[in-house]
C-alpha cells in the first residue's frame, strides 16, 4: 500500500511541479511587462499631449 | 496583429479552473472507489488519462488553427497555433512522466518499447518537439509562419492517424480507459474520470488565454516602443 501510494504521490506531485514552474515563470513576467507598458505608455502620452 | 482576450474572460477562467482542478482532487482521493485490480494505482489514471487527450486534441487544434493561418494569412492564427502546440508539450511531458511512473508501479520498468500506446505518443511528442527548432530556425516571420503552419498540420493529421493505428494494433498491455462498449470504469469512477477531463480542459484553455494574453502585451510593448523610438528621432 505504501509503495503504491508513493507512486500515487510521485505522479502527482509532477503535475503539480510542471503547472507551478508554468504559472511561477509566466506569470512575473507577464506582470513585469504590463508594468513596462504602462510606464511607455504614460511616457508616450506626455510627449503626444 | 490583433488578438482580442475579453477581461472578463481573464478573471472567471482561472477562478472556475482552480474550482473544478480542486473538486477533481476531492473526488479523486475522496469520492472514487479504490480499483479492485490496481489499488491506489489506478487514480494515477485521473491525471495522466485526461492530459493525454487534452495534449492530442491540444496538438490537433493546433493544426486546425495552423489551416486558418495559411487560408487567410492571418498572424493571429499561427500565432493561436504555437500556442496550442507549445501548451501541448508542456502537457505532454506530464503524460510521458505520470505513464512512466505507473509503469514502473504496475508493470516493474518505465518504459516498455514494444507497447504501441507508449511509443506512438513518444513518437507524436517527438514529433512536435520539432515544430519549436523548426519554427526559430527561420528567421523571415512571414515564411517562419508559414513553414510552421504546413508542419502543424502534418504533425495534427498524424495524430488520429497514430490513434487508429494502435487501436488496430493486436496484442496489448496498457489499459484501455475509453472503448465503444463503455470502457472499464464504474459509476463513480466514471463520474470522477469526466470531473478530471473538464479540469484538464479548463486549465488547457486558461493557459491558452493567459499566453494570448500575454502575446498581446508583448506586441502592445514593442508597438509602444516603436513609436517612442521614432518620436526621439524626429526630435
Amino acid at each position: 500500500m505504501i509503495h503504491g501510494t508513493a507512486y500515487v504521490v510521485a505522479a502527482y506531485g509532477v503535475f503539480v511541479t510542471i503547472l507551478s514552474a508554468y504559472v511561477g515563470i509566466l506569470f512575473p513576467r507577464m506582470r513585469s511587462k504590463r508594468r513596462r507598458l504602462a510606464e511607455l505608455e504614460a511616457q508616450l502620452a506626455e510627449r503626444k499631449g | 496583429m490583433i488578438l482580442p482576450v475579453h477581461a472578463t474572460r481573464l478573471r472567471i477562467l482561472p477562478a472556475a479552473t482552480a474550482t473544478t482542478l480542486a473538486l477533481a482532487a476531492a473526488t479523486v482521493f475522496f469520492y472514487a472507489p479504490e480499483d479492485a485490480d490496481q489499488g491506489l494505482l489506478q487514480k494515477i489514471f485521473y491525471l495522466h488519462v485526461p492530459m493525454a487527450i487534452v495534449a492530442l486534441c491540444g496538438f490537433i487544434a493546433g493544426g486546425v488553427f495552423a489551416i486558418k493561418h495559411l487560408r487567410t494569412r492571418d498572424r493571429a492564427w499561427d500565432l493561436r497555433s504555437y500556442i496550442a502546440i507549445h501548451l501541448s508539450l508542456i502537457l505532454g511531458v506530464g503524460v510521458l512522466v505520470t505513464g512512466s511512473i505507473w509503469a514502473r508501479a504496475a508493470w516493474g520498468h518505465w518504459w516498455v518499447w514494444n507497447e504501441p500506446t507508449l511509443v506512438s505518443f513518444l513518437v507524436v511528442f517527438l514529433l512536435f518537439a520539432c515544430y519549436q527548432p523548426l519554427r526559430f530556425s527561420i528567421e523571415d516571420p512571414e515564411r517562419q509562419a508559414r513553414y510552421a503552419s504546413v508542419f502543424a498540420v502534418v504533425g495534427a493529421a498524424f495524430v488520429p492517424l497514430n490513434f487508429l493505428a494502435v487501436r488496430m494494433a493486436q496484442g496489448f498491455v496498457h489499459p484501455r480507459v475509453l472503448t465503444s462498449a463503455g470502457g472499464n470504469m464504474t459509476g463513480p469512477m466514471r463520474v470522477t474520470f469526466y470531473v478530471c477531463l473538464l479540469a484538464m480542459v479548463l486549465l488547457y484553455v486558461t493557459m491558452f488565454t493567459v499566453e494570448i494574453a500575454a502575446k498581446r502585451d508583448s506586441f502592445k510593448l514593442r508597438r509602444v516602443r516603436r513609436e517612442l523610438d521614432a518620436m526621439e528621432a524626429r526630435a
